[in-house]
């Protein structure tokens, strides 16, 4: 489903009908993602096009979370220790009419419930996508259209031994990728027992070779580029 | 020292009287061209100091308090400008100048203490960072998201889309609560069961519900307990914390209709009622039937 589509265009799932019909004079773009249906006119030339990407998930319902936090099954790491593990992620699905070098959002849905959670304290703290997830040594199969795998690598520069189970991660640098299925690379710098900078990586996962669309970059909004992270309310 | 004190203010007095005459007979055109250079160029270095102080505390100050700040500190370099060169221009001394202004701080004052007061207040409430515009208040009985905040007053517009002014000396004594002052808020709800029913498995069952709602926070975890018995039923409560800017976008009756709602069909489905309050009488002894006609 994910890609470039200059054409008539449906896809019916179990739980997901998209239907993109570009009939003359007026196409039309209707979904229909379990109890939730949306139809829309779209007064577009023949040479638009319509993209399909995953999208960073943290927009549906509203947007009220900027960051994504998974928690998987407590790792106990020793001083200098690094691990690649690999964990499952919430997909959003965003569709993009593409008319040039301009990208505009369509539509987002999601095929995945929503769950927010509190990173840190009432005052100071975050709200955070929550999704838990296991741990898996090799990227396990999943439904592109709902859940995408995360390549981490964790590294302990601590000078003691430190156990993590949480990460969270700021979607403005969310990279994602799509292929065989929706997947990404990222990162997690345990500084203190306590803290860690987690970041992402640019390079594609393996069979993922195609870039998803930043929906922040189309929205065009300020980004400011980042070094990361810092998880300074805990890492378990 | 009195009697010094009294010597300065005849001189002034002297002086003034004395300054009248040269203001009328010097006065031109030049020193009003002057006075008006003088004004734009005030207002010019004012918005170069706003600009720098606009790029310097953005990133820490909220949008209206850096706006309140910026407009001081202009008002405050047209002041002094003036007041630097108003005396060269028309003769007069510092002294004069400043017992000018004292006199009109006074005037003014007496004739609007509410004005100067709801100023102060708001320069106060510009300190305090208590709350910014698109916050949920509740300043006495009003209850609304914040619309703008002046110097003098605030705008709130309530639930029900009245637009109401609060003054600034208001908000000192009065209670204030902002609802989005943190970025989660916790519920409390309390349900009754009758004494017959099972108590963990209503606690069950509310648990689920409340955990299966999208912005209830998985952490902190929402809490379920028997909190009180009462003379007819047992009392649970429930405790959940949600983010602070979607409990700011429905207000706190639509959000308790849902969960409330979503319990009571939730707990009658397992077959667990809500009581009537009520009061069981125990009789000691048989009842005798009155069969006596009256």
């Amino acid at each position: 489903m994910f890609g470039q589509h200059p054409g008539d265009f449906s896809y019916t799932e179990k739980d997901l009908t998209l239907l993109i019909d570009r009939s003359v004079p007026a196409s039309r773009y209707e979904r229909q993602c379990s109890a939730d249906h949306i139809e829309k006119i779209l007064a577009i030339s023949q040479e638009a096009a319509i993209i399909i990407s995953p999208v960073e998930p943290v927009n549906l319902p509203i947007e009220i979370a900027h960051h994504l936090e998974l928690v998987f099954p407590r790792i106990v790491m020793q001083p200098g220790e690094s691990m690649i593990v690999n964990l499952k992620f919430p997909v959003e699905i965003g569709v993009f009419l593409q008319t040039g070098s301009d990208t505009s959002v369509i539509d987002i849905f999601s095929l995945n419930p929503v769950k927010y959670s509190l990173y840190g304290k009432p005052v100071t703290g975050l709200i955070t996508r929550y999704y838990e997830s296991d741990i898996y040594h090799e990227p396990p199969k999943t439904d592109p259209h709902v859940e995408g795998v995360m390549t981490l690598t964790i590294r302990n520069r601590y000078t003691g031994a430190v156990e993590v189970s949480r990460a969270v991660f700021e979607c403005h640098a969310m990279k994602l990728f799509y292929g065989s299925h929706v997947g990404m690379n990222a990162t997690m710098e345990i500084i203190s027992s306590a803290i860690a900078v987690t970041s992402f990586e640019g390079t594609p996962p393996r069979n993922c070779p195609n870039r998803g669309i930043d929906l922040y970059s189309s929205r065009k909004l300020p980004i400011i580029p980042e070094q990361g992270f810092y998880m300074e309310s805990g890492v378990v | 020292m009195i009697f010094g004190d009294l010597i300065n203010v005849s001189s002034t007095m002297k002086e003034v009287t004395e300054n009248a005459d040269a203001i009328t007979s010097d006065f031109s055109w030049g020193d009003l061209v002057f006075v008006f250079l003088l004004i734009i160029a005030a207002y010019l270095i004012g918005l170069v100091v706003a600009h720098f102080m606009k790029i310097r505390f953005s990133h820490r100050m909220k949008d209206d308090q850096l706006a309140l700040a910026t407009m001081i500190v202009r008002v405050l370099i047209i002041f002094i400008s003036l007041a630097l060169a108003l005396p060269g221009l028309f003769h007069l001394s510092m002294t004069l100048v400043f017992l000018l202004l004292v006199g009109c701080i006074i005037v003014i004052a007496m004739s609007s203490s509410s004005v100067v007061g709801n100023a102060a207040a708001g320069v106060g409430l510009l300190y305090e960072h208590t709350f910014s515009p698109g916050d949920f208040i509740q300043v006495g009985d009003v209850t609304g998201t914040v619309v703008a905040v002046h110097l003098l007053s605030i705008l709130i517009r309530t639930p029900s889309g009245v637009l109401v002014r609060i003054p600034n000396n208001m908000l000192y004594s009065t209670t204030l609560s902002n609802f989005h002052a943190h970025v989660a808020r916790r519920y409390s709800y309390d349900t009754g069961i009758r004494y017959e029913d099972d108590a963990g498995m209503a606690i069950g069952i509310i648990r689920k519900i409340i955990e299966s709602h999208t912005f209830v926070l998985k952490n902190p975890a929402p809490e379920v307990f028997v909190s009180d018995i009462d003379p007819s039923s047992i009392r649970i409560r429930c405790r959940f914390w949600v983010p602070s800017v979607w409990a700011n976008t429905q207000d706190d009756l639509s959000l308790r209709t849902e969960f409330i709602l979503r319990i009571k069909e939730g707990l009658e489905a397992a077959g667990i009622e809500i009581p009537f309050p009520q009061t069981t009488v125990h009789l000691t002894e048989p009842v005798r039937e009155e069969t006596g006609k009256t």
